[in-house]
């Protein structure tokens, strides 16, 4: 028997169609001249509800009972007429019924053998799945834009804090480079042992509240994620003897002796921030010697065990002090923890050092931890990744620095001082009491830069902040009157309060010589000034270099100079944005051309700046800057 | 009886269901569902010139992959452009919708509302902004779906609008049949 189904006649296939679609909730309409629709077949019963008149008259006007139908029709007969596709769908569109609740509607424009036929189909199931994922999809954006917004209020209010810090520590700073530097002038002075216990007092406790300062900062800005760690090449030995030299004064006070001991096998060029290493290690340092009383402190450097290859270390730090309970040991690298309250009360502290300890270590993918005994002693732990640096090559003769000279020398050094505040001018000329240096002030600006125009002087000391026009400002616009009128680069070190790198780096951008953060200690103010002092008073150093130049090139060398003294500024602007290209290319036209213009000295420089941003060893740029500006200062062309 | 249709248009989740039906039933839901497609409501209005039939067009709100079509917009007395006061990004919305809603319906009539004006202390659109928009001639009103303020007023005034340009229009009429 055969199972072929019998195919059904024309008629039954009729009927059957319009039985599927009563099936599929759907209604069939031819569109007449007339704008109405003829219904074909039986009114459905979803369709009775909007169209009751449709079983008595089956030519109905859609239009007027469903309007969207009309801005449909449009589309529609595009259909109908043959020159689209076949089949075009309406947007879907909701009825109330007549007892309350929504249909939700759908029209077809159909075109089947040359004939257009109106489909409308009651589409409450395809409306119900539509809208589920349309508004998982706009609660999705939705949530997107709370994110986004969140995290732009976030982001503001981080900048916020960093601004207030950045505020609060130039506010903190300049009253405390005052009162710091009186401390020190007055601790120079004739003293009775009584006023000399509450000069060192004074002197400690300014001391302490610096420290705690800088803590805070450090501790924000790596909150913050703005912690931006260095990678230059340094020698492991100095860091490690700084650190103890500079323990070791507290530590001796106390009788405690600081022994440093670096395992034969420890690279001794590595690549990484020493000055990060440096804070650790005289962090744990200080801590030691604030919780022994007697003994010893060592600290050891060894290859990682199980560290990844020869550059990955391990740092112990030992005392015999009190050491730490067991149960207190978890939390100890916790902000604002101490091993516990009675520790504040007697040792002081702010609980911040060890965090950050722990967050810098970190940030040289490794970790640190202690291990300790009550009344025998602790070892703090810390590993640290670094790169193997070459060691760097001999100084050449005569390239070795020399001690700076004190500023004792009979030739005067005129300085120009500039700052609003009336106390760190009094610092300053504390300072430089009994030297050779000839003050000049001025209070604001404005009268910074006319007196830089209008007078001769071998150094300046302009404070960043001031009002009307800043430190910024003046130095800029002096720099611009000195390449107007060729003159050489004066050394102008700023004096400011804000400590974070940005802001040296901003200083060095604006084309001062040096960035001097205050609080500012006189032996600081002392060597900067000899080491950037002009020519005329740098006697101590020898004579300036007087160089002899053809005089066939004395028709373009000025400009050629004027061009390159504008170098270090452009070099410190692009290492501050992290543009190593422009200062290899600044550094390859000194190396090309300076031999040819008589001056081999810039070529020398050019080769160091191009091959330092190469590495992008930005200690190197900057050390080949110092030295280009330097060179340029001192320069004295003579024609031959 | 005069026939107006009214398109209310925005982006997606702005408050163009809720402000229709805070106008035409009075109620409020606070759970949001999307329009998918077009809804259709009618409101009738007593004048003395006779009953005035607002037919108001709720047109799915624009999002990435929803664009408003110009058919729907054809046709229409005046339209409505919503912006959620609490999301910057329904101005610029709002703002190009302008352009394609006077492309497909012509130089008709039409207020904006920020809606949301019981959130104000959030908006994110600025009254800078907001007075912007007045200043090229716009109606400008603030409204709440949730609290009902500024509804009826949003409508009265699109409402009176678009009377008014029936009745030039009428006259116009009447000139040329004249």
């Amino acid at each position: 028997m055969s199972t072929t189904p019998k195919p059904v006649q024309s008629q039954d296939s009729r009927e059957v169609a319009l039985h599927l679609f009563a099936a599929l909730r759907m209604a069939a309409f031819v569109p007449l001249p007339d704008g109405h629709f003829r219904l074909l077949g039986v009114v459905p019963d979803w369709l009775r509800n909007f169209l009751p008149e449709a079983a008595a008259a089956p030519d109905l006007d859609l239009i007027e009972r469903f309007p969207l139908i009309q801005s449909f029709l449009s589309e529609a007969d595009e259909v109908w007429r043959g020159t689209a596709d076949a089949r075009l769908c309406s947007d879907m569109w909701a009825e109330t019924l007549p007892g309350g609740g929504e249909t939700h509607l759908q029209a077809w424009a159909v075109l089947v053998a040359n004939s257009p036929y109106l489909v409308i189909e009651a589409a409450d199931a395809l409306h119900r799945e539509r809208q589920l994922v349309v508004q998982y999809a706009h609660d999705t954006a939705l949530l997107y834009d709370t994110i986004v917004r969140l995290n732009r209020e976030v982001q503001l209010a981080a900048q916020a804090k960093s601004d207030f810090l950045a505020m609060m520590s130039h506010e903190i700073r300049t009253p405390m480079n005052a009162i710091l530097g009186m401390a020190d002038v007055l601790a120079e002075s004739s003293l009775t042992p009584e006023q000399r216990r509450y000069v060192d007092i004074f002197q400690r406790s300014a001391g302490s509240l610096l420290d705690l300062l800088n803590d805070i900062l450090d501790m924000s800005k790596i909150e913050a994620g703005q912690l931006k760690l260095e990678h230059v090449r340094f020698e492991l030995r100095d860091v490690v003897s700084r650190a103890v030299e500079l323990i070791g004064i507290r530590a001796a006070a106390k009788g405690l002796k600081i022994e440093a001991d670096i395992a034969p096998d420890v690279p001794a060029w590595l690549m990484g921030d020493p000055v990060r290493v440096r804070q650790v290690l005289i962090n744990l340092l200080g801590n030691s010697t604030k919780f022994t009383e007697q003994g010893r402190l060592q600290v050891r450097v060894e290859r990682n065990p199980q560290g990844n290859g020869p550059a990955s270390l391990l740092f112990g730090v030992s005392d015999t002090g009190i050491g730490i309970a067991a149960e207190q040991l978890p939390k100890i690298f916790e902000s604002f923890e101490q091993a516990d309250a009675s520790t504040t009360r007697k040792y002081g502290g702010t609980g911040l050092g060890l965090a950050i300890c722990k967050k810098l270590v970190e940030a040289m993918s490794g970790r640190i931890w202690v291990e300790s005994t009550v009344g025998t002693g602790s070892t703090f732990y810390f590993s640290c990744e670094f790169g193997v640096a070459v060691a760097p090559a001999p100084e050449k003769q005569g390239q070795t620095q020399t001690k700076l000279p004190a500023l004792h020398a009979d030739t005067p050094v005129r300085i120009l001082v500039a700052d609003d505040s009336e106390d760190n001018r009094a610092v300053v000329r504390a300072y430089l009491k009994g030297t050779s240096c000839v003050l000049d002030f001025a209070a604001d600006g404005l009268e910074a830069l006319e007196k830089l125009k209008s007078s001769h002087y071998d150094l300046a000391l302009v404070d960043v902040h001031m009002p009307g026009m800043d430190g910024h400002a003046v130095v800029r616009a002096f720099r611009e009157h000195e390449r107007a009128h060729d003159h050489a680069a004066l050394p102008v070190l700023a004096l400011t309060a804000d400590a974070f790198k940005e802001s040296v780096e901003r200083s060095l951008a604006s084309g001062f010589t040096m960035h001097l953060a205050k609080p500012i200690r006189k032996a600081t103010l002392i060597e900067a000034i000899a080491r950037h002092a002009q020519a005329g008073t740098q006697v101590a150093t020898g004579p300036a270099p007087s160089v002899m130049i053809d005089e066939d090139l004395s028709a373009i060398l000025p400009r050629y100079l004027s061009n390159i003294r504008r170098n270090p500024a452009a070099a410190a602007a692009a290492l501050a944005r992290g543009d190593f290209d422009t200062i290899r290319s600044l550094g390859h036209n000194m190396k090309g051309t300076g031999t040819s213009f008589g001056l081999p000295q810039i070529t020398q420089l050019g080769g160091e700046l191009e091959l330092a941003a190469k590495n992008q060893d930005s200690d190197a740029i900057r050390h080949a800057v110092d030295e280009l500006a330097h060179f340029l200062e001192s320069l004295a062309v003579q024609y031959k | 009886m005069i026939q107006k249709k009214v398109c209310m248009v925005g982006a997606f989740g702005v408050g163009k269901t809720s402000l229709v039906s805070r106008y035409v039933r009075s109620i409020f839901s606070e759970k949001y569902h999307t329009t998918i497609g077009v809804k259709i409501d009618k409101k009738v209005l007593a004048s003395d010139k006779g009953d005035i039939t607002l037919v108001l067009w709720d047109l799915a709100g624009e999002d990435a992959l929803t664009t408003v079509r110009p058919a729907h917009l054809r046709g229409s007395s005046g339209y409505i452009l919503v912006i959620d006061g609490t999301r910057r990004n329904s101005l610029d919305v709002a703002l190009d919708l302008q352009r394609r809603a006077a492309d497909a319906a012509g130089p008709v009539p039409f207020v904006v509302v920020i809606n949301k004006a019981d959130l104000r202390d959030g908006w994110e659109v600025k009254q800078a902004e907001a007075d912007e928009l007045a200043t090229r001639g716009w109606t400008v009103i603030e409204t709440s779906a949730k609290t009902g303020a500024g509804v009826e007023e949003m409508f009265g005034a699109l409402t009176r609008a678009m009377m008014r340009a029936h009745h030039v229009n009428d006259s116009k009429a009447g000139a040329v049949a004249g």
